[in-house]
Parts: C-alpha cells; structure tokens; sequence
C-alpha cells in the first residue's frame, strides 16, 4: 500500500493504493452533501478499480496518428471515479 | 459448437454491448437501479441463454461506495421458478470478481478466486437479483455470460 495526496472538489484526500500489475486499488473516504436527489452530510467509503494505463493518441500528423500508452496518476483515477459517480454523489 | 459470448452490460451506462437477435438479455423494463450510473438500488436483469454444455455469468463488481453496516452490501440471488439460491452468503463491500458456473451436474461460484457450491438447475434462463443494501450505497457491475 502506498498513499499520496489528491484533491477531490474541495477537498483534500489521502487514498490508500495497491498496485496490482495492470490496475490499482484505491480506498478513501469522502464527505458528500448529495446522495441522488436528496441532500446528506456524511463520510462515504470509496472502493474501487482503476486500470493503470491510458492511450494517449496524438494527431500532429492526422494521416499517421501516434499512440502512446502512459501510466495514468491518482489523481487521474480519483477525477474518474468522480466523474463515473457525480449522477449519484456531490462532494461536500 | 464452439464458446459464444451471449451479451454483455456495464452498469456505466447500462448498454448492452453485445447480443445477437436470438440470444437477448439485458437490464430488464422493471429493474429499480436506472438505465445510467452506478447501482443505488435493487436491480434484476436477466440471463436468457440456451446453454448446451455449461453456461457461466461473469460478474465484475469494480466500485463499491458508501456506508455499510455488518450484513450490508451488495448480495446476489440467482432465481428461476421456485428457485432462488444466494450466491454470496457475505454481502461485498469492496470490488469483487464472481463467475457463477452452470453444468448438467452442479451449478457453483467462484468469488475472488475461493469455489463455493450452489443447489440451482441446469437452466436455459435465470433472474440475477442484485440487492442492495448500506447508507448511500453505490455499485459498479460489469455483467456478461459465455456458453456453450
């Protein structure tokens, strides 16, 4: 397990992280202010996956595209989860 | 007969990413959860496939979030007829791989890798019964059958 600091809103978090080869393991918590419709206010336990890689397809030349594939950071996977969740969380 | 991948969904976005006109399963019209987003409620889809040989449902749970008491979490029922069986006896609470493995001869699971025996018939169809339970709970679940 390993741990840095990302943000998430407004919030500053330390997720717990396990590499697993292809992918992580990623564990926080996080305070939000919306489940579906209805307002909260409580601290949320967060699991998941998140693959470890992403193709990065760059279009200088359009007719002979390059795709790299780079090592996504925390950060990135956190923005994810969020972005996959915000029809069901707010974050306080 | 070679193995066919019958359909396939992802509870992102709820599409069924793949089917043939014969072979359909996909979220059902009655199912609780919404077509968009991760699983917030009970959801049934259901498993139409003719296996000849063996059957298995691939579950893939790759987010869990919320609150979970003990005995809360996500459980799943297979039910057909006057069948219902619980394929986890522990609810999940953290992301998990279940295949869920049909034969003439006995129906098991296998959940994170460890095999657990199911009382469940051979049959050309089934209800998948994900019932949930927590405080503000949320689910991801990628879902998709291979026969033969």
């Amino acid at each position: 397990m390993s741990s840095q600091t990302v943000t998430l809103g407004t919030q500053t978090i330390t997720p717990k992280v396990e590499d697993l080869g292809d992918s992580y393991y990623i564990e926080f918590q996080v305070k939000v202010s919306r489940y579906l419709n209805n307002p909260v206010n409580q601290t949320i336990d967060v699991k998941f996956m998140c693959s470890k890689y992403k193709q990065v397809i760059t279009l200088q030349n359009p007719f002979t595209p390059t795709i790299q594939t780079v090592q996504k950071t925390i950060q990135e996977c956190v923005d994810e989860w969020y972005a996959q969740h915000k029809s069901v969380y707010e974050v306080a | 007969m070679s193995r066919r991948l019958a359909w396939l969904w992802n509870t992102s976005n709820w599409y069924v990413l793949s089917s043939t006109n014969q072979l359909y399963a996909a979220p059902n019209a009655n199912m609780s959860g919404g077509f968009t987003g991760p699983l917030t409620s009970n959801t049934t889809v259901v498993a139409y496939v003719y296996p000849k040989k063996w059957g298995i449902i691939h579950l893939r749970i790759s987010s869990v979030s919320g609150t979970f008491a003990s005995g809360q979490g996500l459980t799943i029922q297979l039910s057909w007829y006057n069948y219902t069986v619980t394929v986890n006896s522990t609810p999940i609470t953290s992301p998990t791989m279940i295949d869920i493995v049909f034969t003439p001869q006995s129906t098991y699971a296998i959940i994170n890798g460890t095999q657990v025996s199911l009382t469940f018939p051979f049959v050309p169809y089934a209800n998948i019964n994900l019932n949930i339970s927590g405080t503000s709970p949320s689910f991801s679940v990628d879902g998709w059958v291979e026969y033969e």
